[in-house]
């Protein structure tokens, strides 16, 4: 677990909670993150663990310079460019933790402390999703998060970790984690339908 | 706190003022108008200027170049590459509430390759001012806003200078744009205030000495551009005013106001002039600063023309300023009319470059907190005593500054 320096470093923490955290980015580098995917911070000397966390949303900010400039219709490329790649316009990527590494043991609660200001954030690498995900505890995390479109989010997640294994072991692992959905789910069976749809190997 | 109920009833005898002064003077401008397009023989109008000099009339409006003033000049082709280097700045006054007394420049400067796909440059240059040499006057009086004010434009032009020198190897044509007016002159309140003036038509010179070189290296051209939005000014107006005087008229009496046409501006003129794009004769503004500038040099007389940036729904007018050493060359007119407004449709109505140079340069509030707060470790780190005055306190408390007021997720 400890090939995270070769992952795509996607982003900068701006402000954390030990629920979750958003890291900001400039905008001609979210090439890397997507939806669902799940990420691990890395920290400065001081901690002694890394949290784990699903990307939730992205965001751009409203600026009203681009306002302008759509307004006038009449982009020329470099100052695309310029806008992309010069200006302090960050990307805001905002992350659920879903557990944490310390001492190259995962846990699968939140972290007993947020990720500090400015701490690397980066993608797992496949060996750490698969690892991560052999327990489903996460599950029930994002299930009880509001404010997060929870059905999209836990189908991506699962689909993400699902592509992370070899291709003969991701249909047992979407059948595995639809019984554990329906477990938690029996009491909401629409739901549970959305979201075994969504989750429906090919 | 702003009582809107008592406000209210002002802004709405307001309105009422305003529409009435402008049902007034609408009338008095068709009547101008139609006398300006009959303004077409240049030989008059200089001849009623001289007449004005001769008589020490003060006549403080536009002269003509060498243009027909009733006409309007199209668009020229756009060149297909160009360099232009735009400059802005912006400054913290000296505060006496902070806990050191300080004045900062920030000058910023954007470099736009047009015609090109090449990431833009983008180059700041923050100075600190912290000694008495600079805080302080001869008398030993905190200098004031103004004198800052002076010191950045000055610092404006010299950067802008110095980064088109160092771009005068690159075969395009160059145009280094200033935000804001040319000429540059300062009152008594300023601090060397002469040293100052000389400073800035030094830089001038700077670009005009890259000129030269491009003309001798490359056989290119580099201009100079002042650019004013939204002018107010009332030179052609005042023009209009003297040519409808008669000869014996032409007095310093008659030419202190615009008379009947007093408070109508140009622009209104300009946009029954100019379509998009078009731009008016090329003028030389009379005054006092612009003879001292043409007494320096017949090439920093400073030369202007207006362009209407706007679109057929939507004019917009701009004061397009440069030194006579761009004006007399028709070429060089053209580029600039060309590239200004070339930005001015990637920006909506204003010159991207300047946009973005400005960006660069403002001083936000978080920022200038962030600088005092640097200031004073550094002076708790070098032992001395931080104090703030009462007044900043109390402000801080009332305007319920919050610093570290955020959550997770917003």
């Amino acid at each position: 677990m400890n090939e995270t320096a070769q992952q795509p470093v996607i982003g900068s923490v701006l402000r954390a909670s030990t629920v979750g955290f958003v890291c900001g980015t400039r905008s001609q580098e979210i090439i890397h993150p997507s939806f669902g995917a799940f990420v691990r911070t890395r920290h400065g000397q001081s901690a002694d663990f890394d949290v784990i966390g699903v990307i939730y949303a992205i965001s751009i900010d409203d600026d009203p310079l681009v306002r302008q400039l759509i307004m006038a219709n009449n982009l020329p490329h470099a100052a695309a460019r310029d806008q992309r790649e010069n200006r302090m316009v960050p990307v805001e990527i905002s992350v659920l933790n879903v557990g944490f590494i310390q001492d190259n043991v995962i846990y699968h609660n939140l972290p007993p402390r947020p990720p500090l200001s400015l701490d690397q954030v980066c993608l797992c690498d496949q060996h750490t999703v698969v690892h991560f995900t052999r327990q489903l505890d996460f599950l029930r995390l994002i299930l009880n998060t509001g404010d997060v479109p929870t059905e999209q989010l836990l189908a991506a997640a699962l689909l993400q970790a699902a592509s992370a294994r070899p291709r003969n072991e991701r249909y047992a692992f979407l059948v595995d984690a639809g019984r554990r959905l329906a477990g938690m789910l029996s009491h909401d069976l629409p739901r549970l339908q959305h979201l075994l749809q969504l989750i429906r190997p090919a | 706190m702003l009582e809107f109920e008592k406000v209210v009833p002002q802004v709405e005898r307001m309105g009422r003022a305003l529409a009435a002064q402008n049902v007034t003077l609408n009338e008095r401008m068709d009547d101008a108008w139609e006398f300006f397009k009959s303004l077409s023989d240049l030989d008059a109008i200089h001849a009623r200027i001289q007449l004005a000099r001769q008589r020490d009339a003060g006549f403080r409006g536009a002269a003509p170049l060498n243009e027909p003033i009733n006409r309007a000049y199209p668009l020229p082709a756009t060149p297909a590459r160009a360099t232009i280097i735009a400059a802005d700045g912006s400054q913290i006054y000296p505060n006496t509430h902070v806990a050191a007394l300080y004045y900062l420049t920030n000058v910023g400067i954007f470099v736009y390759h047009h015609g090109s796909d090449a990431l833009p440059e983008q180059v700041t240059e923050p100075r600190l001012f912290y000694t008495d040499q600079y805080l302080r006057d001869k008398q030993g009086q905190l200098i004031n806003n103004t004198a800052v004010n002076a010191r950045r434009t000055v610092a404006e032009l010299q950067m802008l200078a110095r980064e088109s020198w160092e771009r005068r190897h690159i075969d395009y044509p160059l145009l280094a744009l200033s935000d804001g007016p040319l000429l540059f002159w300062v009152g008594k309140d300023v601090p060397d205030g002469r040293q100052l003036e000389n400073e800035y038509l030094g830089a001038m010179v700077h670009l005009h000495d890259t000129h030269a070189a491009m003309q001798r290296d490359l056989a290119q051209m580099a201009s100079l551009i002042g650019y004013v939005d939204r002018p107010t000014s009332a030179f052609v107006v005042s023009l209009i005013h003297l040519m409808r005087l008669e000869d014996d008229e032409v007095r310093r009496s008659m030419l202190d106001t615009n008379l009947e046409l007093e408070g109508v501006i140009d622009r209104p003129f300009m946009f029954k002039l100019l379509q998009p794009g078009e731009r008016s004769a090329l003028f030389v503004q009379q005054s006092p600063q612009n003879k001292r500038y043409h007494d320096k040099g017949a090439s920093y007389e400073i030369v202007f023309f207006y362009l209407n940036v706007g679109s057929a729904q939507d004019y917009h007018l701009a004061r397009v300023e440069m030194p006579m050493w761009v004006a007399r060359q028709p070429e060089m007119i053209d580029v600039a009319h060309a590239l200004v407004y070339d930005q001015c449709q990637v920006m909506w109505r204003y010159p991207y470059a300047l946009t973005r140079a400005d960006e660069l340069a403002v001083v936000r509030a978080h920022e200038r907190t962030q600088l005092n707060e640097l200031i004073e470790i550094e002076l708790r780190r070098n032992e001395q005593r931080v104090e703030h005055s009462e007044k900043l306190e109390s402000k801080a408390v009332r305007h319920g500054r919050k610093r570290y007021a955020h959550r997770f997720g917003r």
